[in-house]
């Protein structure tokens, strides 16, 4: 027990010693009162001030440095709907076997009740851990007393071993912040690259040199001692059709350059291209498993290697992957398992399934390299430096007759040269060798495209008898195949969509490139369209583009603040012949329509034709880039408008 | 011959199922009858379900399952997801992966399981984890087969067996033993299974042992009642039981509302005194129960917020008022504990009730009182001829308001006197109305721009009540996803409740629709029904289920078009109905010189159809889908 007590003393002690964010100043019942603030007058809550510091020190109860990050923040709660903002999550992570740790976790809400201000405090029983996986561990709490005008402030540390990581400091977030202001003490032994992200501008940096900050590597190292600042910080709002937020939400970052060791030894981290090529393919959950594609080639049929044609070989062994090892769903740049192991359990990380690629490729005497990736939600990777914690996704990079395939073994139902949304994020780095790799752009080659072809003849009795075509190909055909096996059988999928096509009947249906992704996806169908009219009356109205008509317009912002990014090209067509009966005449019809942005980025098509009794329309719109500029944004919206409008416009006849 | 006892009995169909399955190939996708395979993405080979109820505190709970994954819409049944909290735990799992041959390919025990924290993103605590394991088989068919057993520490919550509950899962053999103390009374109630085999071991144990094969899957059909009616199961409770540490003895749901009360609730409504003064003090100035209420009510939504903590015995305890009262927050138990504690003070009665709150309008099961149905509270209070409901954990929704969260179902009202089952408000679909007005202008280049005025009422007034809150901004995103229209623009948008004859939500708005009427050539095409177009329902041939609405409506809009230029000619005037028992449409469009003006009804009523009633609905909703998008093509004097 008495040990017990005096633990604890150290702790307060040594955290006095560390909880150094200066007191924030003391609410006043103005503060309170205060229920506008012009930086956004509809916010549901705001952010008064926040505080962070990072610093390294040397903890007795850990008996080891460990990196501190203390955090304070004062919140206004100006609405009810920004009740959720006095509720918190710390989440704490494992590294190796230690997980991070919280302390000090302090809370109080301040209001004012009959002219007086009142503080409720947070007590530690309502504080709740959640041991919520192996890896992670989430605190909870939420503070007491919170009606609309509540001030909150809220402070604690988290301790963590990852003592290389000074983390990084997002001054944006969902709610408009007055002030944000973050502190680190870096020690001599470390060089940091510090990078600021995002549209805003810092208000101020301060920096100096802390002398002797630090005892480590038994002696006192100076620490750069810098703290950058940054007031009115506008809400991010997130919007349909971008990249992930963090590529846009002003932060700032520090890459590890390197870092000394006791003895003096430097051990670098972020360096030169040349530097992170050889480590990595020294490394062996890396490079170390390229070299298994012998071991691999054993169990393959002989006869795919025997293929002369590489392109043709280089497929099947694309394929052979794809069907062998199933992805668990989890990213990564090294192997999980190992590559044998992979293949042997049939199942792997995104890295055991690409460098088991890679690895039989080349030991089929095919040109292939690792390109890593960052995800797409995982932001873009820096391109200044080599930030190696950027990337955490692998795909294969081909080069058969001077052309580049980018490859993605782990979805069976990608076609070869296709890469899924997930991967196409910005430029990837393709290693060559030891000494050499290269930014390329990651990208779908194969456009994402659909067109409906339709011969049909109109009967007396106002229907429609015809052929419909569906051919798909790109991230279309990709989504398609989906669809489609996600039912348990090709006639439970027809019977399905006859359900769904109400004005239209299946009389068959066909499917043929389902499983060969390589393959354009057919879907032909023999289908019966109801007109609801009958030819007896004098007139008749018909409108051609009868399936998947676009009806909303999928760009319907009034601004819009961030670039457009599609993951792909993209065409759509149609083409369709309708034969109507002897004698009748074309009253009326849209007239034809074109219409082109700026550089042919996008374009839409309708061309409409009546001769030898056969109504034939064509419209196509092809978006002609992956990516689009904010400033475009208004041209698609046009441009899908346009084709909104076009499409309301019917063929009148007469008898 | 001596009955074995169950956990024998147990460990032998393990032996079997598991040791005989590596010499026989018994689970060869290809003994599967063809017919079971109709619509399956899983069959289920054999499943043994055994619960022996040692005492009331002990109660061990054995699965073992051979199940047969046909296809990757399968995956999901060969997956094992093991929930658990403080009240069981779980050991002993073990499992074998053979292929389509019934060829051994891979077996799993606890180690391969990933154990997470099952807290959903909105609670801030709760105990619940989940054990999770997935074969990763690439090859279809693959047939899983794994033991375990669940050690459940109270007997008032025990696993129903409802082996056909999922429609893509056909069965070929499932069985259910059930054993206890032969003294302890069970209530019991089964559906669509054979009366089960009784064996009685010496007077001292009863074992029941029920069992069900060639279950095939069936079809999802659109709007099939809530309850699928072959559904088989067997519910079991017994008549006393102990769940944390209380004893209880529960025959209906009187005496279920009796044990809530006196077990949970009861003793909850301490009020510091200070509070109780303010709230004398606060209503002292009316005098009728219902103004006091509504004042308290309104207190109470600008105190607290709802956090869910559910820290409570398993879930259904709530935490005193006097916790509500010094933090804010609590659950819906706690918050409705708190309520009835204000008014308690003011000397109103108000009942705590037990509702299956969502969007479906969920019963508890009248005639088998348990705790499993109901996963929400709200709180009745019962004035002489005006019953009065409230959702504590809202803090926007007017007094005595239930929306399609709560309405129409039966709950349990708890109480000193004992349970009581209430059915909350229903509205009809003339009471669920939004009624529509708009006055727009057409501009020469075929462009709107007019108002717009709507009256929302009934569980219609929930779907836009939301909105009266929002910035200018995400009122104006909301907006664009109620009135999904190209290129339209909202310029002033106003709300206002009024609460007279029941409540209403008004919303005003100025709108402009750039181009929204093409212009070709001299010709404008007009589509006058600009705002409620019903999308055709899916057809439903052979049908097999009933057909349910849950919830009906009424919508009127009635919009009126000026234009700018002159019409040159007329069109003919429209007044067509359309009618099946499931709802009515009428569509007016008339016009003069001046403009168009389109009346438009659309009424769905709620209810429970035959089969056969489903093409008619289906005609239906074709042919208003199909007058919805009405289209007129006008000569014009530009």
């Amino acid at each position: 027990m008495k040990y017990f007590f005096s633990l604890i003393i150290l702790l307060v002690v040594v955290f006095r010693a560390h909880a150094q964010i200066e007191q924030f100043p003391k609410i006043q019942p103005d503060d309170i009162e205060q229920h506008i603030f012009t930086i956004d007058s509809s916010a549901t809550a705001v952010v008064l001030m926040e505080k962070g510091e990072t610093f390294i020190e040397s903890s007795d109860a850990d008996r080891a440095y460990m990196v501190f990050h203390n955090y304070k923040i004062r919140i206004k709660i100006l609405k009810q709907e920004g009740y959720d903002e006095a509720n918190f999550t710390i989440p704490l992570y494992k590294f190796g076997n230690t997980f991070e740790y919280v302390r000090n976790i302090k809370g109080s809400s301040a209001n004012l009740k009959n002219g007086k201000l009142i503080h409720t405090a947070l007590q530690q029983k309502n504080v709740f851990y959640e041991n919520n996986s192996e890896y992670l561990k989430l605190v909870k709490f939420t503070l007491p007393d919170i009606v609309e005008g509540s001030i909150i402030d809220v402070e604690y540390t988290v301790v963590s071993p990852d003592i290389f990581n000074f983390r990084t400091w997002n001054f944006q977030s969902n709610l408009p912040k007055l002030s944000s202001e973050y502190n680190v003490r870096i020690p001599a032994v470390y060089n940091y690259n510090v990078v600021l992200k995002g549209a805003l501008k810092l208000n101020d940096t301060k920096s100096y040199l802390d002398k002797q900050c630090l005892f480590i590597h038994n002696t006192r190292v100076d620490c750069s001692n810098i703290t950058y600042s940054m007031n009115n910080i506008p809400a991010f709002k997130e919007e349909a059709f971008m990249l992930a937020p963090k590529n846009y939400l002003s932060a700032v970052y520090f890459e590890l350059i390197e870092a000394y060791g006791a003895q003096g030894n430097k051990q670098s981290f972020t360096k030169k291209w040349t530097d992170v090529d050889r480590e990595l393919l020294s490394e062996k959950s890396f490079g170390g498993q390229l070299k298994r594609g012998n071991l691999i080639k054993e169990i393959i049929d002989p006869a795919i290697f025997a293929i002369t044609d590489k392109h043709e070989r280089a497929d099947k062994i694309y394929h052979w992957i794809q069907q062998n090892i199933k992805w668990n769903n989890y990213y990564g740049k090294y192997s999980q398992n190992g590559v044998d192991v992979a293949l042997r359990n049939k199942n792997g990380n995104i890295a055991d399934i690409n460098l088991a690629l890679i690895a039989v490729l080349n030991a089929a005497d095919i040109e292939a390299y690792p390109i890593l990736v960052s995800s797409r939600e995982n932001g873009l990777p820096h391109d200044l430096h080599p930030v190696i914690s950027d990337f955490n996704y692998v795909i294969a990079g081909v080069k058969i007759d001077g052309e580049l395939i980018q490859l993605d073994a782990s979805d069976k139902l990608l076609a070869f040269g296709q890469l899924p949304i997930r991967a196409i994020n910005g430029q990837g780095r393709i290693i060559y060798s030891k000494k050499s790799s290269e930014w390329i752009p990651l990208e779908n080659k194969i456009v994402s495209s659909t067109s409906f072809i339709f011969n049909g003849k109109l009967g007396e009795d106002g229907k429609i008898r015809g052929k419909l075509n569906i051919a798909q190909n790109g991230l279309d055909a990709y989504h398609k195949r989906k669809e489609i096996l996600n039912f348990n059988s090709i006639e439970e999928y027809e019977e399905a969509l006859d359900s769904r096509l109400t004005n239209m009947s299946l009389e068959s249906l066909e499917i043929s490139g389902l499983e060969e992704s390589n393959n354009i996806l057919l879907v032909d169908m023999d289908v019966v369209i109801e007109t609801g009219q009958h030819l007896s009356s004098s007139s008749f109205v018909l409108n051609p583009i009868f399936i998947e008509r676009t009806v909303k317009n999928p760009f319907n912002l009034d601004t819009r603040f961030y670039p457009v990014d599609l993951g792909a090209r993209k065409h759509e067509s149609y083409e369709i012949n309708i034969e109507v009966p002897e004698g009748m005449t074309l009253i009326s019809g849209p007239s034809n329509n074109n219409l082109t942005l700026p550089n042919n980025s996008a374009r839409y098509l309708y061309r409409s034709d009546f001769k030898n009794n056969t109504l034939s329309v064509i419209q196509r719109l092809s978006l002609a880039k992956p990516y689009y500029s904010e400033d475009e944004y208004f041209g698609l919206k046009e441009l899908y408008s346009r084709m909104i409008q076009q499409q309301k416009i019917d063929f009148n006849f007469k008898k | 011959m001596k009955v074995l006892n169950s956990k024998l009995l147990f460990f032998f169909t393990l032996f079997f199922l598991i040791h005989s399955a590596t010499y026989a190939q018994q689970y060869a996708a290809e003994l599967i009858p063809k017919s079971l395979k109709s619509r399956a993405t899983a069959v289920v080979r054999d499943e043994v379900v055994n619960i022996d109820m040692k005492n009331e505190s002990n109660i061990s709970h054995h699965i073992t399952k051979a199940v047969t994954v046909l296809n990757k819409s399968g995956d999901q049944h060969g997956a094992l997801t093991l929930f658990y909290d403080k009240t069981k735990s779980i050991k002993d799992i073990k499992g074998l992966i053979y292929d389509e041959f019934g060829k051994q390919i891979g077996k799993f025990s606890v180690k391969d399981f990933k154990d997470y924290s099952a807290t959903d993103q909105v609670s801030m605590f709760d105990d619940i984890r989940v054990k999770h394991y997935a074969p990763n088989v690439y090859t279809y068919p693959y047939t899983v087969v794994y033991t375990y057993e669940v050690t459940h520490n109270q007997n008032l919550l025990i696993p129903y067996w409802r082996p056909n509950v999922q429609a893509d899962l056909a069965i070929e053999k499932s069985s259910f033993t059930f054993s206890s103390n032969s003294n302890l009374k069970l209530r019991l109630k089964s559906q669509h299974v054979l009366e089960p085999t009784i064996h009685e071991d010496n007077g001292k144990t009863t074992t029941y042992t029920w069992t069900v094969s060639n279950i095939n899957a069936r079809k999802n059909e659109p709007f099939s009642p809530l309850i699928y009616k072959d559904e088989v199961f067997v519910k079991i409770v017994p008549e006393t039981f102990q769940f944390f540490k209380k004893q209880g003895t529960i025959n209906t749901w009187h005496d279920m509302g009796k044990w809530m009360y006196e077990e949970l609730l009861e003793n909850k409504q301490d009020l510091p005194q200070s509070t109780k003064d303010m709230v004398i003090a606060m209503t002292a100035h009316v005098s009728s129960p219902q103004e006091k209420a509504k004042i308290l009510y309104q207190y109470l939504q600008n105190k607290t917020r709802y956090v869910s903590v559910q820290v409570g015995l398993g879930g259904i305890e709530p935490y005193p008022a006097s916790y509500v009262d010094k933090l804010g927050y609590g659950d819906c138990k706690a918050l409705v504990n708190y309520m009835q504690a204000l008014l308690n003070t003011v000397g109103i009665e108000s009942l705590y009730c037990i509702v299956e709150a969502g969007n479906d309008k969920i019963s508890l099961d009248e005639n088998f009182a348990n705790v499993v149905d109901g996963n929400h509270i709200i709180l009745c209070l019962p004035f002489e001829n005006d019953t009065t409901w409230l959702e504590c954990t809202s803090n926007k929704n007017p007094f005595g308001y239930l929306g399609d969260f709560t309405d129409d179902r039966l709950v349990l009202a708890c109480g000193s006197s004992g349970g009581k089952i209430l059915r909350t408000p229903s509205y009809t679909p003339d009471q669920n109305t939004q009624l529509r007005k708009a006055h727009l202008t057409v501009k020469e280049d075929g462009s709107l721009e007019g108002t717009v005025n709507t009256i929302f009422a009934g569980t219609q007034f929930d779907n836009h009540y939301p909105n009266v809150f929002k910035s200018p901004n995400d009122q104006v995103k909301a907006l664009k996803s109620y009135y999904d229209i190209d290129n339209i623009m909202f310029h002033n948008c106003a709300y206002t409740v009024e609460d007279t004859k029941g409540l209403l939500l008004i919303e005003d708005m100025d709108i402009s629709v750039k181009n929204y009427i093409v212009k070709n050539a001299s010709t404008f095409i007009v589509m006058p029904n600009l705002f409620n177009t019903i999308r055709p329902i899916v057809e439903s041939k052979n049908r097999v289920n009933e057909v349910y609405i849950n919830r009906g409506y009424k919508d009127v809009d009635e919009i009126q078009y000026i234009f700018e230029s002159k019409l040159a000619g007329k069109i003919v005037p429209l007044d067509t109905t359309i009618e099946c028992p499931m709802g009515r449409y009428e569509l007016k469009v008339l016009n003069d010189e001046q403009g168009v003006t389109m009346t438009r009804t659309f009424q769905l009523n709620q209810g429970l159809y035959p089969p056969e009633a489903y093409s008619k609905f289906f005609e239906f909703m074709k042919e208003v889908a199909a007058m919805d998008k009405i289209k007129y093509t006008l000569n014009m004097n530009f």
